[in-house]
């Protein structure tokens, strides 16, 4: 019988080729779409499962609460807390911190800045991550000893057989000689992990950083790794209470009397941090926004979703043509059942070849779709990640889900009315209704993901091309001037930077501009009552807004007139003094701080660290961060001598990055001798912020413009179909009076009614998408209705153009050849 | 074989109904030759696919072989038609997609016979008919007349005790038209029992017994001295 089947169901294909081929391909293109939306889901669902006890693992997260801000979520908390955590919870079955800083490893010839990482001895109790060498039970017990990377085993040692074998740490001012006592493996990239180097945190490192016993001061993450979920869960809910019993005290080293007005804890589980994407720094690898997963799960199951009803479409259309055959095999003796099953199995047999060839789609295409969405996604056939159980469910749901239907509707026509009807039967008004429907839902979900797109594209255009306060071209960032070793001869280095060809200005601040990881100040304002409000603070030294290419507003820049005032804020070695100092504020503070306008903040004074600042200029807001943040208020402090863990921006015209880089590293080895040289262009820094959505939305457009490309597909056959059953009637009608066009009025009308009806459900469905992802954005567009009228009007072209050559062949052909038409 | 009692058919539709037999009272013996003849619309074709099962009567009794085919369900009489009746229509309705053999096995393919005893059948059948050297062709290769035997070849394959013929000589020519009736009568003398449905006064005095029928009643039922 199988054979029977398969065989039926060949020569049906090959009888009608064009049909058979959209089938095929409008499925093939709708598995494709799944295929690789399904590989990036699944990627980004995966970060950090593969860790052992990952579920049992949770990362220590907390918010911010300071007035005057918007409370800041953080994967930073302070270093006290985690012991006092285990002493009071016996649900932890263990923690360790995990502590970053950017310090100088040196062997031999070979120096460069690296990702180290103190932690605390029970660290691979918490994340048993796999070594490659060594042994997890003593790779942390000695002071000196340090894990490192297979990639920083082979860097410095050009082999990973390096235990035993010793390095060189700067750590602040002092050099540690220390010793690999283990080698890491390699993290996979679905990790939100960076590592380099492990080392323990000693007594003399805690005794070197407030955050060890001050709860305002935030120096790394803390990660708990309980017995269960419900153990978690209890002491999750118990963290409030934790904060008033343990942060409650004098606001030197604690929080005041009411903690938890000012800190808020809490447990993510180690498989949702990648979803944090309101927590990115550059000490973790990138979050992303799980509405974008979301969405692109939705993107995908949509276009699968548009591709079965194609199927369905023409299948049910093309059902009279086999309503012979079923009345003849239900005279035969064929049960309703038997004919349920052939009907079913040739729905599967064609999902089956569908799944193949959307398969070798998928394979000739996922190179383009990586370097369009900055992704590594592969396809893998065997092992645990395996894409074979997955075609093979998507084989079944989609002969199933394309079958049924069709299969029904064929397997009920009544052999009497069939071979008694000079008529091929169409599934009647209701058979009709339901192609119309279907018709509707493809191209409202076409039409949605259109408009979305369209949407999409033009917040990433604005993002891009959005003032953000500063000129970005022609500007490098160099991370090394920052370095403890150099902090006494930074003006030497600024000095020496500009004498580089090319460069134009040099200057330096404590930071990147309005980044993520901001100095809070509290700050009064005199006659104001209330709490203290908080604002961000920028050190910076001669001529900074000037490098950036910053915009003043109002007032005027620091410079070397004003030096006694502007710099008077002394920082670094030395005691602190009391006097006066000038401030820039930035828009947000002036705002924040109740100061009005620009020009009338001038001259306003307020009191910071117990000294009085007083505003002699206001910037332009400064965007150097993600496109979904506020920028919070700022001011700007002068300095005129180091700062310390100080960056230098070099503004440079008249040659490329590539070359300017070059000059630099070249520069650097004389002006710096022996120290690592770390520097990026500001672009190449903004890109990590922009890029993200960039490629989200590269991938979202993609699966978009597939799914009306199979609708269309869709449409076509369907059209084809249609119009090739109404040859007679079209010839009658001309012989009757009507006019080439009064045919193509009634064709194309027939087929562009329901487009016209899905745009009413397409409509509100993007409205609602797109103000939900917009609202995610600081900076964005207004939803203007141009998205969904230029949607409307691209399908409806489209629709027409795809429906519209066929009836304009048949509407055009003469009457009597029409009639003839059997 | 067959007894139809007090059978009526109706057909409704949302503006009209069209009654198509009315209080049919009919016997017909295992072996009879019978030709059912009126004009168009007296109700023949509605008889015969009665009769064949493809239909159902709106009231009345259905017997076929003591068993009462009136209540029957789907799956049964689809197994009744299956193992007992062969259709020959007047437009042949070969499936295009298979060629002549496959057409003439699809006669048996629902029931569970090996593949090998299924295309010895088929052999047979075809050869009956004389359209055996055909075999691989498509029906649109073929002329109307060796179609309508292929049609006969696939409605015998099974070897059914009830043959319906609903004007199988209808769309064809005066020469293929006898040699589809020498077929008929050929089966008939083999002891099936064949009903058939003409136009033809020529062709259904070739039938033993002769029905008559005019609005949806039979009037006339007589047999042929023979």
């Amino acid at each position: 019988m199988l054979q029977h089947y398969l065989l039926t169901l060949y020569r049906a294909l090959t009888r009608r080729r064009l049909y058979a081929a959209l089938n095929v391909l409008g499925l093939a293109v709708g598995v494709a779409v799944f295929l690789v939306l399904f590989l990036d889901v699944r990627y980004e669902t995966s970060f950090d499962r593969w860790i052992p006890e990952a579920a049992n693992t949770y990362r220590l997260d907390e918010t911010l609460m300071r007035p005057g801000l918007a409370p800041r979520p953080s994967a930073k908390t302070t270093s006290v807390s985690a012991p006092l955590l285990k002493a009071d919870y016996p649900q932890i079955a263990a923690y360790t911190r995990l502590i970053w800083m950017d310090e100088t490893l040196t062997r031999g010839l070979t120096t460069d800045q690296e990702d180290v990482r103190y932690v605390d001895p029970d660290f691979f109790q918490v994340l048993a991550l796999p070594l490659a060498r060594g042994d997890v039970a003593t790779a942390l017990s000695q002071p000196d000893n340090v894990v490192i990377t297979e990639t920083l085993a082979r860097k410095y040692f050009d082999t990973t057989n390096v235990v035993g074998q010793s390095l060189d740490l700067s750590e602040g001012h002092t050099v540690a000689h220390v010793r690999v006592s283990a080698v890491l493996r390699d993290l996979p990239p679905n990790t939100h992990l960076k590592l380099g180097l492990l080392k323990a945190i000693t007594p003399a490192f805690e005794n070197r950083n407030d955050a060890f016993t001050d709860w305002n001061s935030q120096l790394g993450s803390t990660y708990l790794r309980f017995r269960n979920r419900a153990d978690a869960q209890a002491v999750g809910a118990d963290l409030a209470n934790f904060i008033a019993r343990r942060a409650k005290g004098s606001e030197d080293t604690k929080l005041g009397q009411h903690p938890n007005d000012l800190l808020q804890l809490r447990l993510t589980p180690l498989p949702a941090i990648h979803f944090q994407a309101a927590i990115t720094t550059a000490d973790f690898q990138p979050n992303v926004d799980k509405r974008i997963i979301v969405s692109l799960a939705v993107v995908a199951v949509l276009t699968l979703a548009i591709a079965v009803l194609n199927y369905v479409n023409l299948a049910t259309a093309q059902s009279a043509l086999r309503a012979k055959e079923v009345a003849v095999r239900k005279a035969l003796g064929a049960t309703q059942r038997a004919l349920m099953i052939q009907f079913l199995a040739e729905a599967l047999i064609t999902a089956f070849v569908s799944v193949l060839v959307g398969l070798a789609i998928t394979e000739l295409t996922l190179p383009l779709v990586n370097a369009a969405g900055g992704s590594d996604l592969t396809l893998t056939y065997w092992g645990a990640d395996s894409i074979l159980p997955v075609l093979l469910l998507a084989t079944l749901a989609i002969g199933l889900a394309a079958g049924l239907y069709p299969a029904l509707l064929l397997s009920s026509y009544q052999p009497a009315r069939v071979l008694a009807s000079s008529k091929l039967p169409g599934g009647g008004k209701l058979g009709g209704r339901i192609r119309n429907g279907l018709v509707v839902f493809q191209f409202a979900a076409a039409i949605t993901l259109t408009i979305c797109t369209l949407v999409l594209s033009a917040q990433a255009k604005f993002v891009q091309n959005a003032d953000r306060g500063f000129r970005h071209a022609g500007l490098i960032l160099i991370d090394s001037l920052g370095l403890e070793s150099l902090i006494n001869k930074q003006p030497m280095i600024l000095d020496a930077l500009r004498q580089v060809p090319g460069v134009t200005t040099v200057t330096s601040a404590d930071r990147e501009p309005v980044s993520k990881t901001f100095n809070y100040a509290p700050v009064s304002i005199p006659g104001r009552p209330g709490p203290d409000l908080t604002v961000s603070m920028e050190l910076t030294t001669v001529g900074y807004f000037k490098t950036l290419g910053g915009k003043l507003v109002a007032g005027r820049d620091f410079d070397t007139a004003h030096r006694a005032d502007d710099a008077s804020f002394a920082l670094g070695p030395g005691p602190v003094n009391s006097l006066p100092f000038d401030v820039i504020l930035n828009e947000t503070a002036v705002k924040t701080l109740g100061f009005g306008s620009p020009q009338s903040a001038l001259g306003r004074s307020f009191s910071v660290f117990g000294h009085a600042a007083t505003v002699v200029g206001v910037a332009r807001n400064i965007r150097f961060m993600s496109p979904h943040d506020p920028v919070p208020p700022l001011f700007y402090l002068y300095l005129d001598d180091h700062i310390g863990g100080g960056i230098a921006y070099v503004r440079y015209e008249g040659a490329d990055a590539q070359t300017m880089m070059a000059r630099l590293t070249s520069a650097w080895r004389h002006i710096a001798p022996g120290e690592p040289f770390v520097a990026r262009t500001a672009d190449d820094r903004l890109s990590a912020y922009y890029m993200p959505d960039q490629q989200r939305g590269r991938m979202f457009t993609i699966g978009a413009v597939l799914a009306v490309a199979i609708g269309c597909i869709g449409l076509y056959g369907l059209a084809s179909f249609n119009t090739a059953r109404r040859v007679r009637e079209i010839g009658i009608r001309k012989t009757l009076g009507a006019s080439t066009r009064d045919i193509l009025q009634l064709l194309i009308g027939q087929f562009l009614r329901p487009v016209i009806i899905a745009n009413l459900i397409a409509w509100p469905l993007a409205w609602l998408a797109m103000t939900n992802w917009l609202s995610s954005f600081d900076q964005r567009i207004a939803l203007n209705p141009l998205y969904f009228l230029s949607a409307t009007a691209l399908t409806l072209l489209i629709a027409l153009v795809t429906v519209g050559g066929q009836a304009f062949s048949v509407a055009r052909a003469e009457p009597a050849q029409a009639l003839r038409h059997e | 074989m067959i007894v139809l009692a007090d059978v009526h058919r109706l057909y409704r539709s949302d503006e009209v109904e069209t009654t198509a037999l009315k209080s049919i009272e009919l016997q017909i013996e295992e072996g009879e030759f019978v030709a059912i003849m009126g004009p168009s619309g007296c109700g023949k074709s509605t008889l015969l696919n009665i009769l064949g099962t493809i239909d159902r009567p709106t009231s009345g009794k259905y017997m076929f072989r003591d068993l009462e085919v009136t209540d029957m369900a789907e799956a049964e009489l689809a197994r009744l038609r299956r193992d007992n009746l062969g259709f020959v229509f007047q437009s042949f309705n070969l499936i295009d997609e298979l060629t002549v053999a496959e057409n003439v096995e699809l006669g048996i393919v629902y029931r569970k016979w090996a593949g090998k005893d299924r295309r010895a059948r088929v052999q047979a059948a075809m050869d009956r008919v004389g359209i055996g050297h055909r075999a691989r062709h498509y029906p649109h290769q073929l002329s109307g007349g060796q179609q309508q035997r292929a049609a006969i070849a696939r409605a015998i394959v099974g070897q059914p005790s009830l043959i319906l013929a609903d004007e199988p000589t209808g769309n064809l020519d005066t020469e293929n038209g006898a040699q589809v009736m020498g077929i008929l009568q050929s089966l008939n003398e083999d002891g099936a029992t064949v009903v058939m449905v003409t136009h033809s006064p020529s062709h259904a005095d070739m039938a033993k017994r002769r029905i008559d029928m005019l609005d949806g009643r039979v009037v006339v039922s007589a047999r042929r001295e023979i």
